[in-house]
């Protein structure tokens, strides 16, 4: 994927009959590791705050009603997404609304992070809120990452599967979902 | 930057030559470089890091004569432990050895994502580099131990290192977790993928089977270890309590942090910190058996038992970091368990050993230095294995625990262990690496120095543990360690041994790189598949592509007489 | 590479140098007792874990090293016959055996020498005296309840590094006549006590060698451990977690008193508001 040689391609080496499927299956193996890192990560920050919630000064806020926009949009995002997948025919569309719908949710995030901050939560404010701010960033950076990945596709749309940024992608949703879960609900 | 590359199309090689020093020794995409580069680096590291060694032992022998107070003695200690852990056995044995026999053993023409791979290692460049600049800001560097628990490292005041030192070092980290991760996905992905025809995993050889392991247990294990950094760093910075309990007085005054807990931090970091202990043996493991099946002429003993051991061995190595604990205040009914559950990795363990042991069973044996190396590796784990039996029983780790029995059972194991593989490593690999073998004589000599050396430092260092010896001590002031601090100058004169040994090592690398007599293809008459490359093989490995035609250690068969086969013979 | 390695000096020396580092090691085993003295009750149990442990790791060591050492001075000339594989069947046996028989013995080690005594260290005895040991840098503090068997509790606020280094309160009423030893624990002999130990800034941990008593003192927490000491005489605490820069002088002298003497010193100490 990032460094194409001519030469060796040539000579139908690294191709799909190797025993691992070449240089093409790569990019799955890829994105399925990262995903599991990234389950690991948001998994520790999970039972650092099941933890950490029994201890004093936790200090509970809700997030604000923006987040629930927000939530709303990253899901619409997952279905163009997926129709993006399916429809080669017009996957930069659909492609351009993914992105779209996660730069809308990005920016809800971040006049969330404007309403906490203006009702007086900082990260020190108390414990909970330190969660608040942690995960919301640690899961906008994986955001960032997808929309970054989305971009790449989006500029060579039609060649090439879209199977590896869609399951990133919905991984993205579905830690969003986790982390928000995890945010009211404990 | 030259980023890009010419792609020769020269007929005859068919190789890609690219054309220029920048290129080809600098930017390079070619695995066989960039391995070669980390090795460097991991020898300038270990440089500091060993140097680091040799001037708290002095202090500890001979107190007062090294010029070290004691805030120099908590910074050297703890950035020794970082230093040779990160930044000299992970980037000599897993990235340097690991990028550069990974595709040539499995048949690939480079990794998965050669441009990925330069750029992890020019990512860990600065990191070594801010790690080394941390010693020279104000208030030294991080001092609060390898482990940097808070509150010591999260309290400016609370340690002289705690303060813009610390702060460095969570950002050298973190940079290295960058680096390895990138390289532990190309790892994986390249193994998974990328293998020559007829190339079935069972037919891999068992170092490609730990260098596969260990990059799963890193990228599962690693982001623990960037929640706690990432906690450590906004309870410095941020203001928040994560680690931070109520009311803590500090140089008579009281912290405003409430309700953190200090245990926290402890299991995410050996959360981390217990698999990374494998990430760092088991490649040193499978260098060997590759070694031992070369130079004992006759395949491993055990190959698919010992593939299952190296699973389980990862799989249980990620249940039971809480052997790390016992005395830190988790609950005590835990500690039971993690007894129980650490000792259950005795078993893949002993399977381990006991496959070692069996591949010299009938052996004809080379005595060259590699295969030294190997033999020594199989002592040393033995060894260290042996002083776990202890650390992991709860009860005896009552008394065994932070002491130097400890730290002499870890260095054989991750020191001495990881070590003695990467040089074997070294030396086994150097032909294909430069074309040319190191010096047998030198090789020798450093074998016996590091041999005599460290068992004996570190095998006395348990028993000075047994005496109750606490570590990370700047001198042994109390009664009762007496008898056991006495043995302080004899350890520290085979620590020089030892440092001294690695100088020789370091002459010969770089001095059989332009002057080392030159290697045919196949020196060592070894059959796994880097062996059908050309000495030093070229970028993009070979010609024509390989095809793997049976096991990877083909010792015994072969009808002309010869004893043994290629991989890719019929 | 050679093919002159039959001859090596290397089948000589290694063997020799392994049976030589495992003749030393054993030796250094059975020749000299390298624990502190014991004085404690449980800590008699974790020096016979420590025994069970070095009986059944020195035989795996010893044979270890008897088999390399074996292998490697009878292994054959290059030009000896090709290796010939022992069959699926006796590699099973050589390598399950050994891997069960391990796992037996440390497994048996555990779950019924040292899980009981582990447990012990644990117990939780409301006849047991009750000590609190404070840790803070780079220094212990002993904190009886006095007469009323109470703890006075902590006003971190009133904290004095000269005259109020427990941190208590003279309003508390449990803390009138509780007393507080500076770098001295006084303890009785042949009584059980349970230590609940307290931190004030970092991570310590309370460390009596000869007693075999560790644990670690975490701040937020109380962390809590138990023994009977029980033989009089003077002992040492030694911090045994890394504090700071003063880590190595951080220690405390241990007392044990026979439980008369103890009792009067009790009873004639003055309390800490008194």
């Amino acid at each position: 994927m990032l460094m194409k040689s001519d030469a060796w391609e040539s000579r139908a080496w690294e191709g799909d009959d190797l025993p691992g499927g070449g240089r093409s299956e790569a990019n799955r193996t890829v994105v399925f590791l990262m995903i599991a890192g990234a389950v690991m990560l948001f998994t520790t920050f999970t039972a650092s705050y099941l933890v950490r919630r029994e201890a004093a000064g936790w200090g509970k806020v809700s997030l604000p009603a923006i987040c629930w926009v927000g939530t709303a949009f990253l899901v619409a995002s997952s279905v163009t997404m997926e129709l993006a997948r399916r429809k080669t025919a017009s996957a930069r569309l659909w492609l351009g609304t993914t992105i779209g719908l996660g730069v809308l949710f990005a920016l809800g995030q971040v006049e969330a992070w404007r309403q906490l901050r203006a009702s007086g939560v900082t990260a020190s404010s108390g414990a909970h809120s330190g969660f608040v701010y942690m995960l919301t960033s640690v899961h906008a950076a994986h955001l960032a990452a997808g929309i970054v990945v989305l971009v790449v596709a989006l500029r060579r749309a039609g060649r090439g599967s879209l199977g590896g940024c869609a399951a990133w992608w919905h991984f993205t949703g579905a830690a969003w979902i986790w982390v928000a879960a995890v945010l009211t609900v404990f | 930057m030259a980023l890009t590359h010419s792609h020769g199309t020269d007929a005859a090689h068919g190789h890609d030559h690219p054309s220029g020093f920048w290129s080809k020794y600098i930017f390079s995409f070619d695995h066989k470089v960039i391995g070669v580069q980390y090795l460097i680096l991991a020898c300038i590291m270990g440089l500091i890091g060993a140097g680091l060694s040799v001037w708290f032992r002095t202090q500890l022998a001979w107190p007062g004569k090294a010029g070290m107070s004691p805030e120099n003695y908590v910074m050297a200690v703890t950035m020794h432990g970082t230093i040779m852990i990160f930044f000299v056995v992970s980037l000599s044995l897993s990235s340097g050895l690991g990028n550069f026999c990974i595709p040539l053993q499995i048949g690939a023409r480079d990794m998965a994502y050669p441009l990925l791979n330069m750029l992890s290692f020019w990512t860990i460049v600065p990191g070594a580099a801010i790690m080394v600049a941390s010693f020279f800001v104000e208030g030294g560097g991080a001092a609060g131990g390898w482990t940097s628990y808070p509150p010591l490292s999260a309290l400016p005041k609370a340690a002289p290192g705690s303060g813009t030192g610390q702060t460095l070092w969570l950002l050298a980290m973190a940079i290295f977790v960058v680096s390895f991760t990138l390289g532990g996905l190309n790892y994986v992905a390249t193994i998974l993928n990328l293998r020559a025809r007829g190339m079935t995993l069972m037919r891999m050889p068992i170092t490609i089977w730990t260098y596969f392991i260990s990059a799963v247990l890193g990228l599962l294990s690693f982001p623990a270890l960037t929640a706690a950094a990432i906690m450590l760093l906004l309870d410095r910075h941020g203001g928040t309590s994560f680690f931070l309990p109520s009311k803590l007085i500090l140089s008579g005054q009281l912290q405003t942090n409430t309700g953190g807990t200090p245990l926290l931090f402890q299991h995410l970091f050996w959360f981390l910190g217990h698999p990374e202990v494998y990430i760092l043996v088991l490649p040193a493991v499978g260098i060997a058996f590759d070694v031992l099946a070369a130079n004992a002429r006759r395949p491993v003993m055990g190959y698919k038992a010992s593939v299952f051991a190296l699973w389980a061995i990862a799989f249980l190595g990620m249940i039971v970091w809480g052997h790390h604990m016992f005395i830190s205040g988790m609950n005590p009914y835990l500690g039971k368990y993690f007894s129980i559950s650490t000792l259950i990795i005795t078993a893949p363990f002993a399977l381990l050993g006991v496959c070692l042991l069996g591949t010299l069973w009938r052996a004809r044996i080379r005595f060259n230095t590699p295969m030294l190396f190997a033999l020594g590796l199989i002592s040393a784990v033995g060894t260290g294995g042996i002083g776990g039996l202890f650390l992991a029983t709860a009860t005896a780790d009552l008394h065994f625990h932070d002491t130097y029995f400890v730290v002499g059972h870890f260095h054989l194991m991750i020191g001495v262990t990881s070590l003695m593989g990467t040089f074997a490593g070294i030396y086994y690999w150097f032909p294909k690496m430069f074309g040319r073998t190191m010096n047998e004589t030198l090789g020798k000599l450093h074998f016996v120095g590091t041999m005599v050396g460290t068992f004996v430092v570190f095998t006395v260092q348990h028993f000075q543990g047994m005496g109750g010896m606490t570590r990370r001590y700047y001198e042994y002031v109390n009664e009762y360690v007496k008898p056991a601090a006495a043995l302080n100058p004899l350890v520290t004169i085979f620590a020089f041994i030892a440092f001294g040994s690695q100088l020789i090592f370091l002459v010969n690398f770089f001095w059989s790189m332009f002057a080392g007599a030159k290697a045919s293809k196949n020196p060592w008459e070894a059959t796994t598949l880097e062996w059908t490359a050309e000495s030093p093989a070229g970028h993009g490995n070979w010609n024509e592509p390989p095809v793997v035609r049976g096991d990877p250690y083909r010792y015994g068969e072969g009808a002309d007489g010869k004893g043994w086969k290629l991989q890719t013979d019929a | 590479m050679s093919r002159r390695d039959r001859g090596s000096v290397w089948r000589f020396l290694l063997p020799v140098g392994f049976l030589a580092f495992t003749a030393a090691t054993v030796a250094a085993v059975l020749f000299k007792d390298w624990m502190p003295p014991v004085a404690s009750e449980h800590g008699k149990g974790v020096d016979g874990m420590i025994t069970y442990i070095l009986c059944a790791a020195g035989l795996i060591f010893v044979a270890g090293h008897l088999l390399l050492a074996k292998f490697i001075f009878t292994s054959g000339a290059d030009d000896a016959p090709a290796y010939k594989p022992i069959g699926n069947k006796a590699e099973m046996l050589f390598t399950i055996g050994p891997t069960i028989f391990i796992l037996l013995i440390s497994e048996i080690g555990v779950l019924f020498i040292g899980n009981p005594i582990w447990g012990q260290v644990f117990k939780e005895d409301p006849e047991d005296f009750q000590i609190e040991v404070i840790a803070k840098q780079f220094e212990w503090i002993a904190h009886y309840p006095g007469r009323d068997g109470k703890f006075g509790p902590f006003r971190m606020e009133k904290y004095d590094e000269v005259d109020n280094i427990a941190a208590l309160w003279k309003k508390d009423k449990e803390s009138r006549d509780d007393l507080v030893v500076r770098g001295k624990l006084i303890l009785p002999a042949g009584k059980a006590c349970q230590i609940r130990i307290k931190s004030f800034d970092v991570l310590h941990s309370f460390n009596i060698p000869a007693f075999r008593t560790k644990q670690d003192a975490v701040p937020g927490i109380y962390t809590k451990t138990r023994f009977v000491a029980t033989t009089p005489g003077d002992y040492e605490i030694a911090c045994a977690e890394i504090c700071g820069v003063n880590h190595y002088k951080m220690k405390a002298k241990v007392q044990v008193l026979p439980l008369e003497k103890y009792m009067k010193w009790l009873e004639e100490e003055p309390g800490f508001f008194e």
